[in-house]
């Protein structure tokens, strides 16, 4: 337990010193496992878990669905999803930031990562909501909350991280990320309703659109429905596993984007060489995390954790608060992905042990983080967006946040309490 | 420092070039596997036959595809890393930051080259292969191995780099954003 303890805080310390997080879990779960059983085992597990994380056919998930949402991205469909959810929303009180939660949603569909729709909707929609006086709290609030959706609602690459670890079908973890995802845009929109019926001029309406216009708009964007209907509802009905999806998936984008002639030869290459280098960033932490974990369960500090519980028996819903608690602290200073790698391994076999379901908990951890996303001071989708708009100040960002903040903690609240919400699909599709 | 910046400018030149060309290896990499995963379903269902090994083949592709990565994420500081402190570092303590954490990367990547390298030996012993299509386990694990290397390479050269100093990474044409 001491040891566990020590390399725990000398990991945050290397971590805070600026180490990239991979070689900091790797240099201390190694300096571990060569304290407790010697230098040879250690070597040995470098060996084994360098060449099995790498050649892993049911890790190929990752880089294909990396890929899918680049291809879209490429295929230029944000201008569409937002032209399309403002033609529906844009006349309300507001409407102009609903607008935007509904098409991150959308974007959040097809790509799996939260920096990458923040980045994306904001060159979309920052323009038009600073065109119709839009207060920029307000503007970049939306789309740093919006963007937060890209790793909840499938595909989602931290969900297929949590389900490696976890041991859990990320088939069923995808179905579980959609209700809550829903529930995540409802309370979005809840917040920006709110916020502008507190003080409308902060988001006056926009223009209204014709119904034959609002039905025009649908059509730019079938082609992120059908993916996202295939891949999910392939998915569901068993048609294909989730690695499979991801090929379709891939696929699917690749042809999307030459229909639509936004790729050449050049733009393709780039795009796969951004997929792949992401890819790699991803296990090298994976890596990482698995020789950190090792040394954890060596020195037997899931077991160590379960005792620990279990002697001053405190019931599951304490336990679960208190893991809440680390996680919102955690999410101040680290980055969402090594934040999964770090505690999954750890806390899930204590969920387990307390008889909670581990789909459950893997959206629990993706809400925490994406809370964490937008909580100061490390909140990466502020950053994101503080360096697309260079002229609005962070403390803006962080403010125009709080009403989606405090939307996100209702939600993590109603997840906690209600488990139902996130199980009811992933029951359905094994039935 | 002569006029093209000398010995490192030279270095980090050389890297690049390794750098575009393993990019282009996983870019083709990461093309076919989705080809190969495309046609293995619809294989499956149009005509009941899928391609036989696509499951193999995707596990070695993956192995090369992580490990040629690893080189250009390295040279370009790419590593997932928290920046909390580095507002309150001054440009000299940031370089030696850049250097440690370079330094580090290295001693961590030769590691795995290493084992990499003896396991590939352990398995080319025993001659494993993959158990349908037969490809042998060992070169993978060396190429992998390789990359490793060559990463190492390359953290050392960027580790010189801040260390000299004023020497950025050439730019290409790939590099830029054209907008979405």
């Amino acid at each position: 337990m001491e040891a566990a303890l020590v390399g725990f805080g000398i990991l945050l310390a290397l971590v805070i010193a600026g180490l990239p997080i991979a070689f900091a879990m790797g240099l201390v779960g190694f300096g571990g496992v060569v304290f407790v059983l010697g230098p040879h085992p250690a070597l040995a597990m470098v060996g084994q878990i360098a060449s099995e994380a790498g050649m892993s056919y049911s890790l190929s998930v990752v880089p294909l669905f990396i890929l899918m949402g680049n291809l879209v991205t490429r295929a230029g469909i944000s201008h569409e999803l937002y032209d399309a959810s403002n033609a529906w929303l844009g006349h309300h009180r507001g409407g102009l930031a609903m607008a935007t939660i509904v098409a991150c949603a959308g974007f959040s569909a097809i790509c799996g990562s939260s920096l990458a729709t923040a980045a994306t909707m904001s060159r979309v929609s920052m323009p038009s909501m600073r065109r119709y006086g839009y207060a920029p709290s307000l503007a970049a609030g939306s789309i740093a909350a919006g963007g937060t959706l890209g790793i909840l609602i499938p595909p989602s690459v931290i969900l297929v991280i949590y389900g490696i670890i976890a041991n859990q079908d990320i088939g069923a973890l995808f179905m579980a990320g959609i209700v809550p995802g829903l529930l995540g845009v409802l309370g979005y929109l809840g917040a920006v309703y709110v916020t502008t019926l507190r003080n409308p001029t902060l988001g006056p309406p926009g223009p209204k659109a014709s119904l034959a216009e609002r039905l025009r708009s649908l059509s730019g964007v079938w082609g992120v429905l059908a993916l996202f209907l295939v891949v999910m509802g392939g998915i569901y009905l068993g048609v294909f596993t989730p690695t499979e999806a991801a090929g379709i998936g891939a696929s699917g984008a690749f042809l999307f984007a030459l229909l639509r002639r936004r790729l050449t030869v050049r733009s393709l290459l780039r795009v796969l060489m951004e997929s792949a280098q992401t890819t790699t960033m991803i296990f090298v932490v994976l890596i990482g995390a698995l020789i950190f974990s090792n040394f954890m369960n060596l020195v037997g500090l899931p077991t160590a954790l379960l005792g620990w519980v279990q002697a001053i028996d405190a019931g599951p819903m304490a336990v679960m608060a208190a893991m809440l608690v680390v996680y919102l602290l955690l999410g101040c200073v680290l980055e969402s992905l090594s934040m999964v790698l770090l505690t999954v391994p750890i806390f899930y076999p204590l969920v387990e042990a307390l008889g909670m379901d581990l789909v459950w908990f893997g959206i629990i951890v993706v809400v925490v983080t994406e809370i964490s996303l937008i909580t100061p001071p490390v909140g990466l989708n502020v950053f994101v967006l503080r360096a697309m708009l260079p002229d609005v100040k962070t403390s803006t960002i962080f403010r125009g946040v709080t009403p989606f903040w405090i939307a996100d903690i209702l939600r993590l609240a109603i997840l906690v309490l209600l488990p139902g919400l996130v199980l009811a699909l992933p029951t359905l599709m094994l039935r | 420092m002569t006029e093209d910046g000398g010995a490192t400018a030279r270095l980090v030149r050389w890297c690049h070039g390794l750098n575009r060309a393993l990019g282009v290896v996983a870019a083709v990499l990461l093309f076919l596997m989705m080809v190969l995963t495309f046609a293995d379903v619809f294989g499956r269902y149009l005509f009941s036959r899928p391609i036989p090994g696509a499951f193999e083949v995707t596990e070695v592709m993956m192995g090369v595809l992580i490990f040629a990565g690893l080189p250009l994420i390295s040279a370009r500081d790419g590593h997932v890393s928290v920046n909390l402190i580095d507002s309150f570092l001054g440009p000299r303590l940031r370089r030696a930051q850049a250097v440690a954490a370079n330094l580090v990367g290295g001693v961590a990547l030769a590691t795995v080259a290493y084992m990499l390298w003896i396991k590939g030996g352990q398995v080319a012993d025993y001659g494993d292969a993959t158990a349908y299509l037969g490809i042998p386990m060992a070169p993978v694990l060396y190429v992998m191995s390789v990359l490793s290397a060559l990463t190492v390479v390359v953290f050392a050269v960027n580790a010189l780099r801040h260390t000299v100093g004023g020497i950025e990474w050439p730019v290409d044409a790939t590099d830029t954003e054209e907008g979405s």
